[in-house]
């Protein structure tokens, strides 16, 4: 079921569009990303959908309702932002059951629900204490917290992991996830973390220039991009002009000049025959390496285990190989 | 951005609210004669004026002798209250909470207090009738703020620019006076500005130590406000004000301007 | 090394502590003195209680303090409402960045000195001021005795109309930096779970300013409990302030009114110590708290 329809919506700051009249369906019960880099108007988006945003043009609707002229207090969504915004005069219960409070839930009521969302969070030990006695972690999870109590049609998150430390990061983004199947509460998340949207994302949409280019599971998108500009957001390096490519791999006559090919770096191997080419660049990860390859012509980056990688060094002639089933065809 | 919907009229109504009491003075200081039921003055005089700044009212001598006395007040403060500010939150001093409550003390005494007690005293060292005894009653009721301004400029500074400096080769005099001192510059403002206002509103203590010889402006003005001519008491009532007002604008330009135009202020 | 440090620092802070108690700690312990009657310069050098009894006693000690209280009472509260009111404004419309010339406007009361203060009141209010005549105007009253006596009157409405006006600025001045601190963030967040303007006010920004409105409101309570010059210009001979009462027995010239003075302005000055010290706790406790 649909939950949330975005019809034309734009909006105009200062005679710049931040969002280009565009559409948008949210499905009940998922996990939407809405992906893009600092600016693309992800952000504004998510502050329409809030209703902290009013669009010049556009309708939302919400279960077949139209809540575009709906102020954001009467939404009944919750959201978390990228710091907890936690109220620094009131006890984390009272930060907790403050949507509670304002939706006028007796007390006692209020006070059963947060401390049953506190639990949820692993924190009910610290219902007393103030915020800032509590470190960024679990500020955030307070903040979590508070979301999950008022049980909100909709969850929206802004880029609400982007301030923790690695580790924090983590275990935070695992506790969503959980919670969000667990209650089943469709969620909008906002970030410019590619890991993060494909760890969480049922379905997500690339934006750019306030835009959305393309939408789709995490994987389709990875793997059949509409556009080179999803592609190379997504992390395509290896986007070649069809007559490049046939240098390393026999390309049917369907093939025609215009259009692009995509070969994901891992889909190219290095082994004892194929393609000559000399190493450029190597780029060690943790548990993969980059490794740059000169062609005739152009340029292309393998992906290998780090392990193998140390078996190279630059200037080394390497040959070549390509998954055929990895490459992936996009118009010019 | 504008967080919160305020209506314009509420803004006008506070202006309005904080501006009307300069009204009745300007007509009454301007007003020909303003008899009773006349919401504007009948016909316009400077007579009130002239009278303020006649040859021998005194009433240039009276603002410079005000000036004079604050200016002293508030060098006096100055040197005294940046080290002692300096040490209070650097210094990791014994007793450090205890002389920080008894330097602030004064701000919640009234001065009076202390010159009824101290005015024999002073009487007996000859210092009553004097500028000097002037100063040094004016001290204790303003030394706090500066004190208190430094105290927060120090403590909003931060230190890792100072080690910085010290990095790279800065003794301590060099990173006083290239380091620190820029920094209190601005963050001074406030209290100097306190203190040069303490210093010039002074009244019943100007008067029991200054006998009425140190004439300052309010001691020259209180006898025309205190049921003498309206005219020429809001005339002298508006120069006051001016003055004072004057004073708070010259400081902020000279101590922050500096700062204001290069957009690096923070306090 | 760190002996020279640690005296080095005791150094600096020497000369403001040298001047702080023999110019103030000094006058109070020689008020003190005297007001135990300690004169030995005319050969009175014992202490005795007798003058605080006396103080204590005389019918307009409690006629001065009861009229003290009612003004410093009247005059916080309604410096405080229009205090957060002029802050909240302010807050609302940003004016810091915006508009910063309405922002010095607002704040013009504090440059200007108390007697300045006092006598434009008298100027707007008295029965003869602006006000009087605007009502003369609109038809409420006849003659100028008709309209209330405000100024120079013996309930005190005149000082705490002068305190309201110069303290309200004050107030919102110490405010003020607390809600500067606030980003839209807090409102944000508070509209998403169902706050409306009024419940983020009265939820979020009373609560949060309200350790600063208590330490500006105990300053101005103390302050206009012990000031000379406003209740000096607007009061009424009788009663009196107390610090007018006391400046009225100390310049009688009589040593024996000057120790119920000093009596007087000690027993004000042990009020406003402990006042002073409540209203620091406050502050540091503001200060301490942690805002994002």
């Amino acid at each position: 079921m649909t939950v949330l329809r975005l019809k034309e919506i734009e909006k105009t700051y200062d005679s710049e569009f931040t969002l280009a009249p565009l559409e948008l369906v949210i499905e009940e019960g998922e996990f939407f990303t809405l992906i893009g880099p600092s600016g693309c108007g992800k952000t504004t988006l998510l502050k329409v959908i809030a209703g902290l945003v009013t669009p010049d043009k556009g309708t939302i609707h919400h279960k077949g309702q139209d809540i575009t002229e709906v102020v954001a207090e009467r939404r009944h969504f919750a959201m978390m932002f990228q710091q907890p915004h936690l109220f620094p005069h009131m006890t984390v219960e009272q930060n907790v059951s403050f949507g509670l409070r304002m939706n006028k839930v007796p007390k006692t009521e209020r006070t059963r629900r947060a401390k049953e969302a506190l639990r949820q969070v692993g924190l009910e030990s610290f219902a007393a204490r103030y915020p800032s006695e509590l470190s960024g972690g679990q500020q955030q999870r307070v903040s979590l917290a508070r979301a999950l109590v008022v049980e909100p049609e909709l969850l929206l998150l802004d880029e609400p992991f982007s301030a923790l430390d690695p580790q924090l990061k983590d275990e935070m983004q695992h506790l969503v996830k959980q919670l969000q199947k667990q209650l089943g509460i469709t969620t909008v998340c906002v970030t410019h973390d590619q890991q993060e949207a494909f760890l969480l994302a049922d379905r997500m949409a690339v934006m750019k220039e306030g835009k959305i280019l393309q939408v789709g599971a995490p994987h389709t998108l990875y793997s059949h991009p509409d556009t080179r500009d999803v592609a190379s957001f997504l992390g395509h390096t290896n986007v070649l002009a069809a007559q490049d490519a046939a240098a390393l791999i026999p390309l049917t006559s369907l093939v025609r000049d215009n259009q692009l090919v995509i070969i994901p770096s891992e889909a190219i191997r290095l082994e004892e025959t194929g393609t000559l080419g000399v190493i450029k660049h190597i780029q060690l990860q943790k548990d993969t390496a980059l490794v740059t390859v000169a062609l005739s012509k152009f340029e292309v980056v393998a992906k290998v285990w780090a392990s193998r990688a140390s078996n190279y060094k630059l200037g080394d002639q390497v040959f070549l190989n390509v998954e055929p089933n990895a490459i992936h065809l996009i118009p010019n | 951005m504008r967080s919160l919907r305020v209506p314009y009229s509420v803004l006008i109504l506070l202006c309005f609210l904080f501006v009307i009491p300069f009204i009745p003075a300007l007509l009454a200081s301007l007003g020909g004669v303003w008899r009773f039921p006349l919401v504007i003055p009948e016909g316009w005089s400077f007579r009130a004026w002239e009278a303020v700044f006649r040859e021998n009212s005194g009433t240039l001598s009276a603002i410079w002798t005000s000036l004079w006395i604050a200016l002293c007040v508030t060098v006096i403060n100055v040197l005294v209250s940046v080290p002692a500010a300096y040490a209070l939150v650097r210094g990791n001093l014994r007793y450090r909470a205890a002389i920080e409550a008894i330097l602030l003390a004064p701000i919640f005494v009234p001065a009076l207090a202390v010159v009824m007690g101290i005015h024999l005293t002073f009487l007996r060292l000859g210092l009553t009738e004097t500028v000097l005894g002037v100063v040094l009653v004016h001290l204790a009721p303003s030394m706090p703020y500066v004190i208190r301004a430094a105290m927060i400029s120090f403590e909003t500074m931060n230190r890792e620019t100072e080690q910085a400096a010290q990095l790279l080769g800065a003794g301590p005099w060099s990173r006083f006076l290239f380091v620190i001192l820029p920094h209190l510059r601005a963050g001074l403002v406030a209290g100097v500005t306190l203190s040069m206002l303490i210093s010039l509103s002074q009244y019943s203590v100007t008067l029991l130590i200054g006998g009425g010889q140190v004439v300052t402006l309010p001691i020259l003005l209180f006898p025309y406000i205190s049921g003498g001519d309206t005219s020429i008491g809001s005339a002298y009532t508006l120069v006051f004000s001016a003055v004072a007002l004057l004073l708070v604008i010259s400081l902020d330009v000279a101590l922050r301007g500096h700062y204001k135009k290069k957009g690096r202020s923070r306090v | 090394m760190s002996m020279w440090r640690r005296n080095k620092y005791a150094l600096f802070v020497l000369p403001a502590f040298l001047l702080t108690i023999t110019l103030f700690f000094g006058g109070l312990a020689d008020g003190l003195l005297k007001s135990f009657g300690y004169f030995p310069a005319i050969g009175q050098d014992t202490l005795r209680l007798s003058f605080y009894q006396q103080a204590l006693a005389e019918r307009a000690f409690q006629d001065s303090l009861f009229l003290n209280l009612r003004v410093a009472l009247l005059s916080t509260i309604f410096a405080s409402i229009l205090g957060i009111t002029l802050a909240l404004v302010l807050y609302a419309f940003q004016l810091r960045s915006k508009r910063p010339w309405l922002l010095r406007l607002l704040q013009l009361p504090l440059t200007i000195p108390h007697l300045a203060a006092g006598y434009f009141m008298v100027l707007v209010f008295s029965q003869s001021g602006l006000m009087a005549r605007l009502a003369y105007a609109v038809g409420w009253i006849d003659a100028p005795a008709e309209f209330p006596v405000i100024v120079n009157d013996a309930f005190g409405w005149g000082m705490v109309v002068t305190y309201a006006w110069k303290e309200a600025p004050f107030v919102a001045l110490l405010l003020y930096p607390v809600l500067a601190r606030i980003g839209s963030g807090w409102y944000d967040t508070a509209r998403i779970y169902g706050a409306r303007p009024w419940n983020y006010i009265s939820t979020i920004l009373l609560p949060a300013i309200r350790p600063a409105l208590l330490t500006a409101s105990l300053i101005v309570f103390v302050y206009t409990l012990t000031a000379f010059e406003v209740p000096y210009l607007l009061g009424v001979t009788y009663p009196a302030t107390l610090p007018v009462y006391a400046y009225q027995l100390y310049t009688s010239g009589n040593f024996e009114d000057r120790s119920q003075a000093l009596a007087i302005f000690w027993l004000l000055t042990v009020v406003t110590l402990l006042f002073g010290w409540i209203a620091y706790r406050f502050y540091r406790k503001s200060y301490d708290r942690g805002w994002e």
